[in-house]
């Protein structure tokens, strides 16, 4: 049993999970085909007859004239017409009592001409219109056809309207059911890691990573390591066990060390040839703190930090669109750009809050800040619910970025209060895990749910998860210990303008930080929700192309960390991340389709995922002295707190590209801006490069 | 949860009952919206015919008052679908000009129906009502000014109880399917975790052992003393054996400082 086999054991977990998901849901889809068979078909034929039925009332108005049915004109653009309002009619026509097609409009099959022949229609609805009943549809080929009587004059009938309705459209609407189930399908498969890890305090592979580590410590005669495991499974009964017996041969070194002390005894490190010395063979930890008794915090706050942050995630595909439903324009105010202040409006207050709010948060505790800040998100997304206008939305989401920044920084603040130098990167994972699987996950069920349930329900069902947020703190958290950590450096303006004076630094922020953030958030926040529904689509539809960012950045990330430490090309990484957000942007020009939109999803989201972990480890390259004077948290607060700036000020110039130059000049507009920063970047810090290679060669020569 | 077992059971329940309930709670809205949103374009067409008829009499020059084919306009298409239970005529103040209900021609319409007609941005509103829809269609003028709405009320009956149905099915087959897979899946899962339990419950035998007799002589594990020779159990003897030695070599240094009495 080792990390393959645990790698084998997650795939069959997967594996088993997927398999149970398509079963169930397709059969979904199999009854959902039939219920469409039995309950959409009559209602659409229903429908053509309630249209054919005013059809035949307007042709027959001239007919009264005497006019012939083969001379009447301005049918085909009154076909046109109706086809158009109603999509599912791929069909219409006017036939004689010969069965000879007069006026079409769709389909020019030879079956809709055969059926249009059949004269024993004639007869049929004679008969139908006799006893008043409805007309029924047959299907015919890619229609179903439903045949109405156009009368003369003098009330008998002169001809037969024919409306076919698409098979095709009950197909598109199946089709569009399966993509929705296959986004609940991978959500799911996310949502099994949530719960696995809810119930389990971590992932199978990191926990068993853990243990093994720990067991390799005590075979190399190392007792000071501990397991930290919390699960009551066999794993977790097998690392409690490890931690019990490392904790007695401690308690015995102890006990060894006592008596020697009690005895006058000395036992001297380093003195090889005394029996007593066992110190160079074996590294024994402190005694007396028996098995651990830990709490698993990370497990605790991960259901209720993944809920909270789902639930703003739910509006992503839609808050545009929402802001222009409320929003009644006010001549000579740019509607684009009040549209943009409700995402503006949120993400300014994240990056300027986070700073006090740190400060506050460790000051009130861990667990009152985070339900603080879950209790202002469920009120905010009622009032959002509830929104009148535009203007009180701006309100709401003000509130709803305030929450959001006080969840952020009380959760990333509990997770470093608890981590330890062992567990500290794979808690910092944990904690970018969480906002990468809402941000998978929120979008695409948002959408769907607002499709379905509406804008304001959705924001209903966000509130709820707040709720259920706070159910779980209160629940399952334990009470908070303030105990202020005077270690942890806190962020002052002298820090920033001290990190400021590293050019090198100055220039990663405005080439890479903050241009990444603008295309990132005034793409898929702003301009994707609206392009998509220009285009004609759904707020589903949005959130499925969103989905696949998050899928590209969860596959991607890890690989192109990897990758770039391994080959240690951070600075070429960031500057092809950045080259290659800013040609995805040009996707758009290329066509006004959603293929071009997902293309570009696509390539935003494998940019990101190249740039966005060597980025991080680039300040650490550039920032050395600053990081030796300031610690590492410090300049890394500055360079988050800049990378902000990018997020609120992405969707302010999309919107103001978008009201003077269209979607296509403010996709490729960002695109253009984002190749010339990656092109800056580049030629910059090649350059330096060079010019630190040269200088370290002076040095040599000098010296 | 104290066994994978009990983990794995929890997992798949939860994780299913969400996809299958998500799933159903969509399949639900997505034929509501479809079915009523037919029902509702039907009721359009037939207001799309009142309209235009209105609004060719209004170029005309007559006043919206002074329609007096209107009535029989209203009362001839009502009976043309069995879904409409009433149509009537507003003007923007919601003082009603026509209606196919006698009792409701120069009372006031309802007050959400003026506000629905008011924030619309689209072609039409929908009102829903606690036993009916209400759909409403703007009348303009030449000029793009709304002078009124035509409002066509229709039952939910047929919606109901289309909707019944389909909730029934849609239930009983998403509890079929639960169970169904549930079941499945975790059987599955058990015989595949099955060999991991088998050695974690293993090493948990051999570690409760060592706690147990702690001071006993460490041996150098052999790849042969152990049953199942996977590299974890194999760890597991190796750990036992530095801990065995660390206690041994801990109370051999014991046996080196004399007793605080003897010293004395």
């Amino acid at each position: 049993m080792d990390a393959d086999y645990i790698s084998k054991l997650n795939f069959r977990l997967v594996g088993v999970i997927t398999l149970a998901l398509v079963l169930a849901l397709s059969s979904i889809v199999i009854v959902s085909l039939q219920l469409a068979e039995k309950f959409v078909v009559p209602e659409l034929q229903a429908k053509a007859v309630t249209q054919g039925q005013a059809l035949t009332v307007l042709i027959g108005q001239p007919l009264s004239y005497n006019i012939p049915v083969s001379e009447l004109v301005g049918i085909d653009v009154l076909f046109k017409e109706v086809a158009h309002d109603n999509p599912e009619f791929g069909f219409l026509a006017i036939s004689d009592e010969k069965g000879k097609i007069l006026h079409r409009f769709g389909d020019d099959s030879a079956e809709a001409a055969k059926y249009a022949k059949n004269t024993g229609l004639l007869t049929e609805a004679a008969k139908l219109a006799e006893s008043g009943a409805k007309p029924k549809s047959s299907r015919i080929g890619k229609h179903h056809l439903v045949s109405l009587p156009i009368f003369s004059s003098e009330h008998s009938i002169i001809a037969l309207l024919h409306i076919g309705i698409k098979t095709a459209f009950v197909q598109n609407i199946l089709n569009e059911l399966m993509l929705d189930l296959a986004v609940i399908l991978i959500v799911s498969l996310f949502l099994a890691y949530e719960v696995l890890y809810f119930i389990t305090g971590g992932k199978l592979a990191g926990q068993f990573e853990m243990l093994s580590s720990t067991i390799g410590a005590v075979i190399n005669n190392d007792f000071t390591r501990r397991g930290y495991l919390a699960g009551r499974d066999e794993l977790g009964r097998v690392a409690a066990l490890v931690d019990s017996t490392i904790s007695k041969v401690n308690d015995r070194y102890a006990a060894l060390l006592a008596k020697a002390q009690q005895a006058g005894v000395l036992i001297a490190p380093g003195d090889t040839a005394s029996p007593l010395d066992i110190r160079n063979r074996f590294n024994f930890g402190e005694s007396g703190k028996g098995a651990l008794s830990y709490i698993n915090y990370l497990g605790i706050l991960r259901a209720p930090l993944f809920l909270s942050f789902i639930a703003e995630d739910l509006s992503r595909s839609f808050i545009p669109l929402f802001a222009k439903q409320l929003y009644r324009p006010i001549p000579g105010v740019s509607t684009e750009l009040i549209l943009s202040l409700p995402i503006m409006i949120f993400m300014m207050l994240i990056a300027l809050l986070q700073p006090p709010l740190a400060a506050w948060s460790e000051r009130v505790g861990r667990k009152h800040s985070l339900l603080t800040g879950m209790m202002i998100g469920c009120l905010a997304f009622i009032m959002t619910a509830n929104a009148f206008t535009v203007y009180d939305l701006l309100l709401w989401r003000a509130l709803s970025g305030v929450s959001w920044a006080i969840i952020f920084v009380a959760s990333q603040g509990l997770i470093l209060d608890k981590a330890t130098a062992e567990t500290r990167t794979r808690d910092i994972a944990f904690f970018v895990g969480v906002i990468m699987a809402s941000s998978l996950c929120g979008p695409p069920i948002g959408g769907i749910l607002a499709d379905n349930i509406g804008f304001r329900a959705t924001f209903y069902v966000s509130a709820g998860l707040s709720l259920a947020a706070v159910i779980f703190m209160l629940r399952f958290m334990p009470g908070d210990v303030v105990t202020a950590n005077s270690s942890r450096q806190k962020l002052g303006f002298t820090d920033i303008i001290s990190v400021f004076s590293n050019r090198r630094f100055v220039l990663l922020v405005l080439t890479a930080g903050i241009p990444a953030k603008m295309a990132l958030i005034g793409y898929c926040f702003y301009l994707i929700p609206l392009y998509v529904t220009h285009l004609g689509d759904s707020a589903a539809m949005t959130g499925r192309i969103l989905m696949i960012y998050g899928v590209v950045m969860v596959l991607g990330v890890p690989v192109a960390a990897r990758i770039s430490d391994k080959l240690q090309k951070r600075k070429e990484f960031v500057g092809i991340g950045l080259l290659l957000t800013g040609v995805s942007g040009f996707f758009i020009l290329l066509g006004s389709n959603i293929y071009m939109t997902i293309c570009l999803v696509l390539g935003l989201g494998l940019a990101q995922a190249i740039s966005i972990a060597p980025q991080t480890a680039f300040v650490t390259d550039i920032c050395q002295e600053e990081i030796s004077r300031l610690g590492e948290g410090t300049v890394y607060g500055v360079y988050r707190l800049m990378e902000r700036i990018g997020n609120f000020m992405g969707p302010f110039l999309a919107a103001l590209l978008l009201n003077f130059f269209g979607f296509k000049g403010a996709f490729g507009i960002i695109a253009l801006l984002l190749v010339i920063s990656g092109i800056i970047f580049i030629a910059f810090f090649s350059r330096s490069n060079s010019l630190t290679k040269l200088s370290d060669s002076v040095e040599g020569v000098k010296r | 949860m104290n066994s994978t077992n009990g983990t794995l059971f929890v997992v798949v329940t939860v994780v299913l009952t969400l996809a299958i309930g998500m799933a159903t709670f969509l399949t639900h809205y997505k034929f509501k919206s479809l079915v009523g949103g037919l029902m509702q374009s039907r009721v359009l067409i037939i207001g799309n015919e009142i309209q235009n008829n209105v609004e060719k009499s209004l170029s005309l020059g007559l006043s919206l008052r002074e329609n007096n084919t209107l009535q029989a306009l209203i009362e001839r298409e009502l009976r043309s679908d069995d879904l409409l239970t009433s149509i009537l005529l507003f003007d923007t103040t919601g003082a009603v000009l026509y209606s196919t209900e006698s009792a409701q021609q120069g009372t006031k319409a309802d007050k959400l129906w003026l506000k629905a007609s008011t924030t619309t941005s689209r072609e039409s509103w929908l009102v829903s009502e606690r036993n009916a829809f209400v759909a409403g269609i703007p009348i303009k003028n030449n000029f793009g000014i709304t002078l009124g709405n035509i409002a066509l009320s229709y039952t939910k009956k047929p919606l109901e109880r289309c909707m019944g149905i389909i909730d029934n099915l849609l239930q009983v087959t998403a509890l079929l399917l639960l169970l169904l897979t549930v079941i499945s899946a975790f059987l599955l899962l058990v015989l595949a975790f099955t060999p991991y339990r088998k050695r974690l419950q293993a090493a948990e035998d051999d570690l409760a052992l060592l706690i147990k007799d702690i001071d006993a002589v460490p041996h150098q594990p052999k790849h042969s003393d152990i049953d199942d020779p996977t590299p974890f159990l194999q760890r597991i003897r190796e750990f036992i054996f530095s801990v065995r030695s660390a206690v041994s070599e801990i109370d051999a240094a014991s046996t080196f400082i004399p007793t605080t009495n003897s010293k004395k």
